[in-house]
Formats: C-alpha cells, structure tokens, sequence
C-alpha cells in the first residue's frame, strides 16, 4: 500500500510537471512568412504606405509573471516595399535607411508590464538607421491557435509612431513627412 | 519650392561662395611666389565652398558621424590641406600626404562595411586593393592637371567639370540625390575657377585638384558600396573618363594645339562619360515614380 502511494505521487508529480508548461514562458519563433511591419508616411502630405516584408525574432509570453516576457524584433532594411521598384531603391538608398549600412532595424525589450489581459506595456531600444533609442509601446497579444502542422502559434500586434529625424533620417523632409507610423504584426510558432 | 531650393543649394551657393575665395586674390598683384599666383585660392574656395554648401544641405553631423555621407563633409576640410600641401616641393611629402588621405577617406567612408560586414582579410583586400587604385589614379590625374601652356591650363578644369557633372548624373541614376547634390555642387564651384583661369593668365590652378580629387574618391566610394549603380562597366567609364585625354599626348596628336587640343581632350573626356551614363540608366519600364502613369487613362475594360 506505502508502494502503491509512492508511485502514485510520483505520477501526480510528473503529471503536474507536464501540465506546468501552460503557466510558465512560452516562446515563439517570430515566422516571417506571417509577420510585416507596415510603414505610413506622407508624400507632398498626402498618405503613402509601405511595408517590410522580411520580419523575424523571438517573443516570449510568461503568463505567470509578465515582466519576464520580452520582444526581439529584426527587421531587414532592404525587405521594404513601397510597391514600387525604383521608390524601393531611392529608399534603401543613403537618401533614406541607407540599407547597405544599416542593413536592420532592430527592438529589443528591456521592460514589460503587464496591461490588462493581452496588452503589455513594453518598453525597449529600437535601432532605426543607426541610432539607438528607448521607446514605449504598447503590445496587443491577439490569439493563440494550433497550425496546420499542430503547432502552437501565437502573436500580437504593436502601433510605433516616430520622427524619422531623430533617428538622422533628414533627407527630404520637405517631401517626405517626417512623421512615420509603423504597425507591426507578428506571429510566433511555439518552440 | 523644392526645385528652387535644389538650385540654390546645389548651384548659386557655391558659385557665391567659391567666387568670394577666387576673386579675392585679385588684389594680391605682387604676389610672387615661384608657385604661382593664388595658390591659395582653389583650395580654399574648395573646400570652404564644399563645407557650407554641405552645412546648409544637410545640417551639422554628430561627430563622429553616423552615416558615411556625412564624412565627406571632414573629408572637405581634409582637401584644404590637401590641396595646399602639393604645393610642397618634396616628393615623400606629397607621397605621404595622399596616402594618407586616401587611407582617411577610405576607413571613414567604408567603417561600417569593415566594422559589421568583411572579414579581416576582406578588409585589408579591398583597402590594399583601392589604395593602390587610388594612388595610381591621382598620379595619372596630375597628369592631366600639371599643364604650364597658358591656354592649356583651363583644360583640367573643363575636364573635373564635366567629371562632377558626370558623377551628379550618376549618382541620380545609382538612386541617390543627396549625393546628386554634393555632386553638383563641385561643378558649380568650378564655374568660378573656370572664368578667372580663362581671363587671368597668371592664375594659376596647376597644383589644386588634389583637393577636387580626394573629394570625389569619397563620393565614388559612397555611391560604389552604398548605392545602387545599374552597371559595373558604366560606372568605371565614368570615374575613368578623365584619364582618356591622356590619349592626346600620343605622338598621332602632336600637331594639334590651343584651342583645338582643349576641344579634343574634351570630346576624349566626354565619350567614355557618354556610354557610361548610357550604360547606368535605368531602362526598364517607366512608371510613376517621378509623375503620373498616363497609360492607367484608358479604361482596361471595353463593354
């Protein structure tokens, strides 16, 4: 019977063991194939959009205590897409991100808090053109699926909005707008 | 707005200000040095021209600057030196002082290349490698700038003229405007070097294009790793164009002199230029980039 016991709580324990996953940090492979980041400018003021189509990085998600969630964001420079050839050149040209020498545009996390259920303020360093710079955003967690393969995906979105010139990207200003926002989508596969 | 803002910065400041410094050793009549009337003066209207021009385009960069475009307005100051410094009369010094520079503007332009990209080998092979081009380059380029015949001194300046013009062009076609700009802005401030060669003879420029060359290195430099130049050939015909008047001191050319030999030089400068911007354009589709795509008038559907 003292046997039967001890094998039991053992199992019990394992079983607890395996089930705890679910509490503790998940992390999610950022899948460029289902992530971008859309840009919004101005041109002679009038709305222009764009986006950066290759997206990858790392997110972990730690339900239990939200502050050990972080965020790595890489974005490659010359992904971006104004769906326009030669405006693509002019932009990865030294005139705008100058993508030979800053070949990415990097966030990495240094804080989380959380905001409610799914929202996380995440404050952190985006290198944009070279230049390094604390900013605060706001993540929205959105969903968690199983994919076609029977993983696990999961992801969120997050609204940036920046003046380009404080990241030395001051060519043009009287064309271009100086105000830019990014909307950034990203979905993650559970490793 | 922006055109006429494009041309002021790009043509009437630096003619404004490279005349200041080019007329300025008028009053200088017994001036006497063995080296030459206002040996100063290019120089100086240079690379003063090149500062402000650039400050007013682009703004003061932090130091040191983030971005390798940003260098050559160091590397403007640089070429006050280095133009003064060729009017020493030593060898080693001149040696020296143009390895030295090119090493500088080299290191400066290409940092971020080195620092993230080559490997230790790539690096030491690519900065050998331009060393060496450079070098023989500059001493093809005195060449052609060391003329002492009167009439004959008016044709480097044609020749670098043409060349900013050139660069300007492909610049443009390579996607970048901002070195568009400080490319122009060198031909410009040839306009007023140009006319004071053309009507004082004792003017002499013979020894300052040192200091236009190093500057257009660090452009080439720029629009070679950082931009987009639509053909390797194109772009090689354009930054060597100059040294094709070489071909005029071929014994066949020897009868030819004054005027005739400026137009022939020219004309040796011109073609190469001629099919290396033809080579660098662009030449698919059009599309509207820089306009409106008048094709999308028609309706695609009939009914």
């Amino acid at each position: 019977m003292k046997n039967f016991i001890k094998k039991t709580s053992v199992l019990s324990s394992l079983f607890l063991l395996l089930a705890m996953p679910s509490f503790a940090a998940e992390t999610y492979d950022i899948d460029p194939v289902h992530s971008s980041v859309i840009y919004k400018t101005q041109h002679f003021g009038v709305p222009n959009f764009g986006a950066f189509t290759n997206v990858s990085g790392k997110v972990v998600f730690d339900d239990k205590d939200p502050s050990k969630s972080s965020v790595d964001l890489v974005v490659k420079t010359d992904s971006v897409d104004s769906f326009n050839p030669k405006r693509d050149e002019h932009l990865k040209s030294p005139d705008f991100f100058n993508a030979k020498q800053f070949p990415e545009i990097t966030f990495k996390s240094k804080k989380v808090k959380a905001k409610g259920k799914m929202a996380f303020d995440v404050t952190g360093d985006l290198t944009l053109h070279g230049v390094t710079k604390e900013v605060k955003v706001v993540f929205n967690r959105v969903g968690k699926a199983k994919g076609m393969k029977g993983e696990t995906r999961s992801g969120g979105d997050v609204m940036i909005k920046l003046k380009r010139s404080d990241f030395g990207m001051k060519e043009m200003l009287k064309v271009v707008a100086d105000e830019v926002t990014l909307m950034v989508g990203v979905e993650g596969i559970m490793k | 707005m922006f055109a006429t803002n494009m041309i002021f910065q790009v043509m009437i400041l630096p003619i404004v200000i490279s005349s200041i410094f080019m007329f300025a050793w008028l009053p200088h009549k017994k001036e006497t040095l063995p080296i030459g009337k206002g040996f100063w003066s290019f120089p100086f209207s240079f690379g003063i021209s090149y500062l402000v021009v650039y400050l007013y385009m682009f703004g003061i960069p932090q130091f040191p600057p983030n971005e390798s475009k940003d260098w050559i307005l160091f590397v403007a100051l640089l070429s006050i030196f280095v133009g003064l410094s060729d009017y020493i009369e030593k060898k080693y010094v001149n040696y020296v002082v143009k390895i030295l520079s090119v090493l500088f503007v080299q290191i400066t332009a290409l940092y971020s290349l080195i620092k993230n990209t080559w490997s230790i080998n790539e690096s030491v092979l690519y900065i050998s490698g331009m060393t060496i081009f450079s070098l023989v380059y500059w001493i093809l380029f005195e060449k052609i700038t060391y003329k002492t015949e009167e009439i004959q001194r008016i044709s480097p300046i044609i020749t670098t003229g043409i060349l900013a013009g050139a660069t300007a062009g492909l610049s443009i076609l390579s996607s970048s405007l901002s070195l568009t700009q400080i490319s122009g802005a060198i031909g410009s401030v040839h306009i007023p070097i140009f006319l004071v060669s053309l009507f004082k003879p004792s003017f002499s420029t013979k020894k300052s294009f040192s200091s236009v060359l190093i500057i257009f290195f660090a452009i080439w430099i720029n629009i070679w790793f950082y931009s987009y130049p639509k053909s390797s050939i194109g772009f090689f015909l354009i930054i060597l164009a100059p040294l094709f008047s070489l071909i005029s001191e071929f014994k066949f050319f020897n009868k030819i002199s004054g005027i005739k030999l400026i137009i022939l030089k020219t004309i040796l400068v011109i073609i190469p230029i001629i099919a290396g911007l033809i080579m660098s354009f662009d030449f698919s589709p059009k599309d509207d980039y820089y306009g409106f795509n008048f094709s999308t008038d028609k309706y695609i559907y009939n009914s």
